[in-house]
């Protein structure tokens, strides 16, 4: 195939680029276009979109209500908790793997990848039948009496954040495993050397050198927890409301399309706010080559 | 004060591991309990993976997913390998942009890309078909293929690109200057140097599509459903040992899929060619055990055995393939042929298994 377009430079460049260039723009792009077009018209009176369409901004207002606006700040706010928790349990740890033996080093490695090619509903799931009213840490604390009826571990906040966490915390350790890596310890010792106690080395010398593997992480995980809907769905048996759920709710049971459309282009933008300030900021191009 | 801060970092790590793997080993232990209670080990049976294996429409949803995975895989994995060569050899006009646009995908969340691809198909493109041609079309396996794909597609890309990145071109001009011409070069440099981030990415995209449910649910059709679907489906109604047992399969194939996708990545052409010729070799154990079965069985059809025969006829390829291999193996060290064994074996018993779930 190549030989045929020898020579013909723009031909073969296009013969590589058009298959894949074409299934993004149709499949990908083209979607995200009938999404701005329909979060931008009034809907139909038994779902849908009314015909012949009706230009309106009113569905970027109706998110300004206050139930909507209650749930975009509840949205956030688990976001923040979820990753605040995974950037400082997975801090200690990333540490803590780095100053293995390489031989254990990669086996510690090994577990915290092993998430990320496993099925999440699996993983979910299997937290889940965990936290039950007759699931095991219930039946534990029951059977050695320091309670006297099931605890409610499911279906409420708790449970989301648990869930979240759970799924989202080996996303937060590998940036910051390959940022702690790269530090020169012998550094800790100079400060030491020139005076400075172990906490004052680690806020003014380690901490420094390795916020940028801190910043990916915490990118790396408030992006999808943010727009979570599995977790929430799950963890939350319809009981908490995320951006996730409300959406898929404007698309079910709420049949309104275009608010649904409306609403997953501001969560879009959101997200899209935060990767740029990322790149902007450097920390992916330091982090592309640490890993 | 020391001493305290190494033991709550020790502690800390266990706690962690523990928190990650704890749930899932007791999933896994659950699965084989002899009652229904998933709190309680009462004793060991194999009433949920029996009842498992007679499930027959988890056995189709199985089928579904397999088709759609294995058709996305191959197709995204052709397409973003091209793309990412486009990208990395040439500079043109909205590179950048075209690169931008390809990680998209992979940042936003999920269930945007969900209901725009639901929207496309019910308000764009089929009443598009139907205003032209009169046909009317609805969603179902295809249109779940083809969002798989245009998911997939940025996930290859990346990882092939990554492989270019550190791609040695004198290599290709040593060829050159050696009188290969440019195909050539290609096929017997270029290709086998990609040749571990192209099966990396492929592994990635199989593994990307047989787990996806998001974006699944909003192209799906009414009747047919995928594995995820049909998970979600039963993990909402509420827990019991038969998504343990079922849930345990899916971790196993998930396991063997890492394992597959670390040794092509980390190693040479030993480990990638170990997949391939495994599931060549699964793929004739399957033509030849079934086709022991249909004749014993006594119902041969011409189809059946022209398909089984066309499967053979890979043993020609293995014919020339394995001896090289062999060779090669011998040559490497001890890790490595362990690695690459393990590899044949994975890639062997997919192929099998998945060939008796097709077409079952």
């Amino acid at each position: 195939m190549l030989n045929l377009l020898r020579g013909h430079r723009p031909l073969r460049l296009g013969a590589l680029l058009a298959p894949g260039a074409l299934w993004m723009l149709l499949f990908f792009n083209l979607p995200l276009v009938i999404v701005l077009f329909i979060s931008l018209v009034e809907r139909g009176r038994a779902g849908g979109i009314k015909l012949p369409p009706v230009f309106t901004f009113g569905n970027y207002g109706q998110f300004f209500d206050a139930l909507y606006l209650g749930i975009f700040a509840s949205s956030v706010r688990i976001g923040l908790i979820v990753t605040v928790i995974c950037v400082f349990l997975g801090y200690p740890l990333a540490f803590f793997i780095t100053r293995r033996h390489p031989r254990w080093r990669d086996t510690l490695l090994l577990l915290v990848m092993i998430p990320f090619w496993t099925n999440f509903l699996v993983r979910t799931y299997a937290l889940k039948q965990v936290l039950g009213a007759d699931g095991i840490v219930n039946s534990i604390l029951l059977n050695f009496g320091l309670i006297s009826r099931p605890l409610d571990l499911l279906f409420n906040e708790f449970a989301v954040i648990v869930g979240l966490v759970y799924g989202y915390l080996p996303f937060a350790i590998l940036p910051m495993y390959a940022s702690i890596e790269k530090f020169d310890f012998t550094l800790m010792e100079a400060a030491a050397d020139l005076g400075a106690n172990l906490r004052r080395a680690f806020l003014r010398v380690m901490l420094p050198m390795t916020l940028p593997g801190v910043v990916a992480a915490f990118v790396l995980v408030f992006v999808p927890v943010v727009g979570a809907f599995i977790t929430p769905d799950i963890m939350g048996g319809g009981k908490v409301e995320m951006i996730g759920t409300l959406i898929n709710r404007q698309f079910g049971t709420a049949r309104n399309w275009p608010f649904g459309s409306a609403i997953s282009l501001v969560l879009m933008a959101l997200v899209l706010v935060g990767v740029i300030a990322y790149f902007r900021s450097g920390a992916a191009e330091r982090e592309r080559r640490a890993l | 004060m020391r001493k305290i801060g190494l033991w709550s970092l020790n502690l800390n790590a266990l706690g962690l591991f523990a928190f990650l793997y704890l749930p899932v080993l007791i999933l896994i232990v659950f699965s084989f309990n002899n009652t229904r209670s998933v709190a309680v080990f009462t004793g060991f049976s194999l009433e949920w993976w029996s009842k498992l294996f007679a499930n027959a429409e988890l056995l189709d949803a199985a089928r579904n997913s397999l088709i759609v995975g294995l058709i996305a895989t191959a197709a995204s994995t052709v397409i973003g390998t091209l793309t990412a060569l486009a990208l990395d050899r040439y500079r043109f006009r909205l590179r950048t942009a075209l690169d931008a646009n390809l990680y998209l995908p992979i940042v936003i969340p999920e269930i945007v890309m969900g209901i725009s691809l639901l929207l496309f198909f019910n308000q764009a493109l089929f009443p598009a078909i139907e205003f032209l041609s009169g046909a009317k079309l609805s969603t179902g396996l295809p249109t779940i293929t083809i969002a798989h794909i245009a998911f997939d597609i940025p996930f290859v890309y990346v990882i092939v690109r990554a492989r270019l990145a550190d791609f040695d071109r004198s290599f290709e001009e040593a060829a050159q200057d050696l009188g290969a011409d440019e195909w050539r070069t290609f096929r017997r440099v270029t290709l086998p140097l990609l040749m571990p981030g192209i099966i990396g990415g492929a592994l990635m995209a199989f593994t990307l599509s047989l787990d996806d449910y998001l974006i699944t649910v909003f192209t799906k059709g009414v009747r047919e459903q995928t594995m995820p679907l049909y998970i979600y489906s039963l993990v909402r109604r509420g827990v019991t040992p038969e998504i343990n047992a079922l849930s345990t399969a899916l971790l196993a194939g998930s396991m063997g899929l890492v394992g597959l996708s670390l040794t092509a990545q980390g190693g040479g052409p030993v480990f990638t060619r170990a997949i391939g010729i495994g599931a060549a070799a699964g793929l004739i154990a399957y033509a030849l055990v079934s086709a022991g079965l249909l004749i014993a069985g006594g119902q041969i059809s011409a189809g059946a055995l022209a398909f089984r025969l066309a499967l053979l006829a890979l043993a020609a390829w293995l014919w020339r393939a394995v001896p090289e291999w062999l060779s090669d193996l011998r040559e490497a060290n001890r890790a490595g042929q362990l690695l690459a064994t393990f590899s044949f074996v994975m890639a062997g018993a997919a192929a099998f298994i998945s060939m008796v779930l097709l077409l079952a």
